[in-house]
This record gives C-alpha cells, sequence and structure tokens, in this order.
C-alpha cells in the first residue's frame, strides 16, 4: 500500500487503484462477488419456484453483494465502508473506501458500459476526484479516485456465474470510462476455484442382478 | 413335555426379548409363569410346555418356529455406535440385535442376488487410535475421496456413493432418539454394514452419520473390540473429524466460506448439504474461527433457535439406501422369493423384516400384483388373530 504521497496523475486511474488496494484485496473482492451470484442464485431457486426465483434474483443479489461489501470491511481493515441513501431516499448503498480510493458496485448491461447514471454515482465522479483532472498543484489529501465495480450474469439462464467483474473509473462527467481492471482475467483461477467446488454428483447406476443359475446351486 | 417344546432354543428367547426390549419380569407375568421359569427357559434348564410356547409367540410376535432351532444370529465384529455414551445398554443390545436380522435378510437375499464388489480405501493407520493426528486424518479423508474419483466439490449423495462402493445400508427406526446411527465391519461377508436412523432428525445430519460411519470403517476397521471407554471416545472424535474432513474438504470449503457469517452458512448449507453447527465446528478445526469468534456464532446460532431446527431442514430430502429394495423388487418381479417364503426362512413375520431393513409397508404394496406359492404357514393366522385381539 502506497501512501498519501503517490501523485496522481488523471490518465492512469489503473495503476491508482493498484498502489491503493492490494492485489489480494482484490482477488478477495473478485472471489466474493463470484460467490455472490453462485449463493444469490440457489437461495433463490432454494426459497421461490420459477419465474418468482427469477424475478427476485437481482435484487436479491445486488442486496447480497451490497452485503459483501459490508463484511469486507469488518475482515479487513484496509476497507472503510460507509452507507449512503440515494437522492430520492429511497433506497441505499455501500460505499468502500481504500486509502485513497472509493468504490460502489453496479451491475451493467454490457461489458466496458457504465452504469445508468445516478445522482450519487455523478456526485461520487465528480467532487471527489475533480482536482485529478485539473493540471494544478493538487491538495492531494482531498483527492479520490471513483472506481465502480461492475458486473453482469452470463446469460439469462446462467445467471448463478457472472460474465466479467471489472472495475471501471469514469471521468468527472460520468460520460467516459478512464481506465478499466477486468478482475477475472487478473484473477483467472477464481473461475477455477468455483468449477473445483462444483457438486460430486454420485450416479444412480447401482442395479441388482440375478445370480447365474450355476452359482446358485 | 410336549414334542413342540423339545426343539426350543433358549436362546432365541434371549434374542427376541432383547429386540421387543421387554423385561423378563414382564414376560413372565404374561406368560403365567414365574421370572425364574423365563430365566431357565433361557438357559435351557427348562423347557417351556407347548401351551406356554405358543403364547411366548403371541406375546412376542414371532412364528412359533422362531424358537424352534436356528441359529441366533450374532454381530461378530466391534459395532460402532454414534452417541453411544447417550444410549442405553438395552437400547443397543436392542439395534444389534436388529442389526443382526437385517444381515440374516441380507444374507438371505445375497443367495439369489449379485452384490456391488466392496471397494473402499486400505490405508496405513496407527494400530493405537490414540497416535492418529488430525493431520493424517485430514489426509486420509482426501484421499477417500480420491480413490472414488470424487474432486473436492459437495457429494450429492452419500448414501449413495458407499452403497455404489460396496456398503450395505439399511435406514431403519432406531431403539432410541440418542442412538443415530451405526456401522461394523462384517468379517462373515467382508462387508461394511451401516445402519442410520430413520423418522427423525433432518437429511444432512444423516448424511453426517453417514460420513462418521465411513470414518469408523476407514479409521478403525482394525481394532477388534470396544472396551477402552478413553479409547472409545477418542475414535468417536477421530470420526467426527473425518466426517468434517470428508464432507467439507479444507480447501474448497475454506475458499467457499469467505465470510463466515451465519447467512453465508445457510448457504452453504444449501450447497454442502451439512449442518450449520457442523460447518461452525469444522470451520473451528481449520482454524477459520478463533475460539471467541466461534463461541458467539454458537451463541447467535443458539439464539436463533437452529439447536432444534436449522434453516433448510424441511427443504434438504433425506437420502434413501436403494440396494435392498431394489434387490426385493428383482426378486419379487422374477418370482424367486416372495413375503412367505422369507418369513419361513428367516423365522420372522414380514413386519420384522420390513422394520430390520427399513422398508415399512413394503411387501404388502409389493405382493399385491405379484401371487405366489403360498407356502403352509401353520402360526400365522393365529398370530394376526391375537395381535388384533391384544390392540
Amino acid at each position: 500500500m502506497m501512501s498519501n504521497a503517490i501523485q496522481f496523475s488523471p490518465y492512469k486511474p489503473v495503476e491508482m487503484f493498484d498502489a491503493f488496494v492490494d492485489k489480494s484485496l482484490q482477488l478477495t473482492i473478485v472471489e466474493g462477488v463470484v460467490r455472490e451470484y453462485q449463493n444469490a442464485k440457489m437461495w433463490c431457486e432454494t426459497e421461490f419456484r420459477f419465474p418468482e426465483s427469477a424475478d427476485v434474483l437481482a435484487h436479491y443479489r445486488r442486496a447480497c453483494i451490497e452485503s459483501l461489501l459490508c463484511e469486507l470491511a469488518k475482515q479487513h481493515p484496509e476497507f472503510r465502508i460507509t452507507t449512503r441513501v440515494n437522492a430520492r431516499r429511497n433506497c441505499s448503498h455501500r460505499l468502500v473506501c481504500c486509502g485513497r480510493v472509493i468504490l460502489t458496485q453496479s451491475l451493467v448491461e454490457h461489458e466496458g458500459l457504465l452504469p445508468r447514471e445516478a445522482v450519487y454515482r455523478e456526485g461520487y465522479a465528480r467532487d471527489p476526484q475533480l482536482y485529478l483532472f485539473v493540471e494544478k498543484d493538487l491538495p492531494q489529501e482531498d483527492v479520490s479516485l471513483y472506481g465502480i465495480i461492475t458486473h453482469m450474469p452470463l446469460s439469462g439462464k446462467e445467471n448463478g456465474v457472472p460474465a466479467f467483474v471489472d472495475i471501471v473509473f469514469p471521468d468527472e462527467e460520468y460520460k467516459v470510462i478512464l481506465g478499466r481492471i477486468p478482475l477475472l482475467d487478473r484473477f483467472p483461477r477464481v473461475m477455477g476455484a468455483i468449477a473445483a467446488t462444483a457438486q460430486e454428483t454420485i450416479p444412480d447406476t447401482l442395479q441388482a442382478k440375478l445370480r447365474a443359475r450355476e452359482e446358485k446351486a | 413335555m410336549s414334542t413342540a417344546s423339545g426343539n426350543f432354543d433358549g436362546g432365541r428367547l434371549t434374542e427376541i426379548i432383547e429386540e421387543r426390549e421387554m423385561t423378563r419380569a414382564g414376560l413372565a407375568k404374561s406368560l403365567q409363569v414365574s421370572r425364574q421359569a423365563v430365566s431357565q427357559y433361557e438357559k435351557g434348564q427348562r423347557w417351556p410346555s407347548g401351551n406356554v410356547m405358543f403364547r411366548m409367540a403371541r406375546i412376542l410376535e414371532v412364528p412359533l418356529h422362531f424358537f424352534l432351532g436356528g441359529e441366533v444370529p450374532e454381530v461378530s465384529g466391534p459395532v460402532f455406535f454414534r452417541s453411544m455414551a447417550a444410549a442405553t445398554k438395552s437400547a443397543r443390545v436392542c439395534a444389534k440385535r436388529r442389526y443382526a436380522w437385517a444381515k440374516k435378510v441380507v444374507k438371505c437375499v445375497r443367495e439369489f442376488v449379485e452384490f456391488p464388489r466392496v471397494n473402499f480405501p486400505r490405508f496405513k493407520v496407527p494400530h493405537d487410535p490414540i497416535k492418529l493426528t488430525d493431520e493424517e486424518i485430514e489426509r486420509i479423508a482426501l484421499e477417500t475421496r480420491r480413490f472414488w474419483g470424487l474432486g473436492e466439490g459437495p457429494i450429492s449423495n452419500v448414501v449413495w456413493l458407499l452403497e455404489n462402493n460396496g456398503a450395505i445400508i439399511v435406514r431403519q427406526d432406531l431403539p432410541v432418539k440418542t442412538l443415530d446411527a451405526f456401522s461394523e465391519w462384517s468379517k462373515e461377508d467382508d462387508t461394511p454394514y451401516f445402519v442410520l436412523g430413520a423418522g427423525r432428525g433432518s437429511a444432512v445430519r444423516s448424511r453426517l452419520d453417514a460420513a462418521h460411519e465411513l470414518g469408523h470403517m476407514i479409521l478403525h476397521r482394525h481394532i477388534k473390540n470396544l472396551q477402552n471407554s478413553d479409547v472409545f471416545r477418542k475414535m468417536e472424535e477421530q470420526a467426527y473429524y473425518f466426517a468434517g474432513a470428508f464432507l467439507l474438504p479444507a480447501r474448497s470449503f475454506e475458499r467457499d466460506i469467505m465470510i463466515p457469517t451465519l447467512r453465508s452458512l445457510v448457504l452453504a448449507k444449501a450447497k454442502w448439504k451439512v449442518s450449520i453447527g457442523a460447518m461452525i465446528k469444522r470451520m473451528g478445526h481449520l482454524c477459520l474461527l478463533s475460539p471467541a469468534r466461534e463461541q458467539r456464532m454458537f451463541a447467535n446460532y443458539s439464539r436463533r433457535g437452529w439447536r432444534t431446527n436449522e434453516p433448510l431442514d424441511d427443504e434438504i430430502e433425506m437420502e434413501e439406501p436403494r440396494f435392498i429394495r431394489r434387490s426385493f423388487d428383482l426378486l419379487i418381479k422374477n418370482g424367486v422369493i416372495g413375503a412367505d417364503d422369507l418369513e419361513s426362512r428367516l423365522g420372522l413375520y414380514i413386519d420384522d423384516i420390513e422394520k430390520v431393513t427399513g422398508l415399512i409397508g413394503y411387501f404388502r404394496q409389493s405382493e399385491r400384483n405379484v401371487k405366489f406359492p403360498r407356502m403352509i404357514r401353520f402360526d400365522k393366522d393365529s398370530r394376526r388373530t391375537s395381535v388384533r385381539k391384544n390392540k
């Protein structure tokens, strides 16, 4: 972890992120998201029948991942968590701070897209990042880099596995992505580990057979 | 002394008294004989009259010829009772008798049906169980999985896994609630037998019981007797540890439970089909939880009332053994053997055969459509009539 003496550059958000968020913490995030995808699907299918299970899944998964962020903060002192309410005050979200990086999570419709506009996201992109994009002497302690953990299910049917888990960095106007970290590409073993804990299916092949007659005699 | 009682076998009387968990005094009273007389019948010092024997068969609900010799089935090897400390001696004896009957049924079925080959791994384990370490158990549990071609994921069906590898499994009503399961590596046919409790407890608990008994079969197969209670306690701990390591392999389980909270354990339960309590214990064994955190988790666990009923207990299906049922299906379908024939061969009523194999109501249902040449049974009607009267 680097100290606050790090010089922010508006053009290298990935490097900045790596400097503040250790690789092991990044791994923890991606493992957690993948796990919550699985757990959410399993839970919804246990609790509800189709199609209600599919209807509720996205909501439940969001809650699972938000809770995950909260739990991560409990386990890793590097993370600090704040709960914020949206502008309409009808929904809340967790804001994770790690050094000079702030993170939220969102589902997106395609890889490489920013989540839909929201007052709070635009706010995080603008206010703490503002000085990042101004070529002047910067009051470094007030500057934070805003990253969004974006993810999307593999497909409509395969909705228990994420197609990707990325961290994207919006510009201060929340229009374009300045940098992107594809976490599943960075930590490919995460998906391998998921496969390793796939269920060991025991086949029902046991059949009773009559003994041959001579044996019976 | 009547002719009928001339072949009376006292050992069989002891067998049935113990199985029915009846007191000698109670039986004597019902038979209208003295307590000493019952004892003498058992020891073979005196034979009951035909009349007394007839009443004996009626009261104890066995065919008359049950008492007329035939081998008294005994259990040769050490039987590993789960929750041995909690079960009374009479309950264990009763369970052993029922188990011996189940083995008799299996022996009879084996005459006609080919059983799967026993394919259990054999590991070098210290002869003295005290010397067996947790690390070795962890390794053996993992190697047992590998031996059966399993990875480190959740096992879909433990009972099927054991049956596929040649174990004989019956799920029957055990005499007391404190007795969960037991197992024996039978010397007679060199086969591991597992008896799992039916009708109570959850599916996840029963899976743990099966894995626990597997632990005994793998770790303690060489043990000759179970006299020393300290050693037995240690063996029980080892079997429990094995069950945890077998069902929840360290690496994959640890990866799965990244955040150990009760909420995440409920989700893990759906996946691993292991009780939340057992998972907390396992996390303690793997040092994923500090002793203080484990204690806190158990406190929260109790506060939610999960000690009596955990989430998903009613959702996860009980794993049922298939082989004995399928064997009977085959024998009945091919007209090889029927209920009457079994009764005559085993000297037991079909109710008892169904009870010890865990196939309650099976024969009445199966034989509705299949006609067998009925064997002559001189005692059946009298018994049924008497039972009805008693009720």
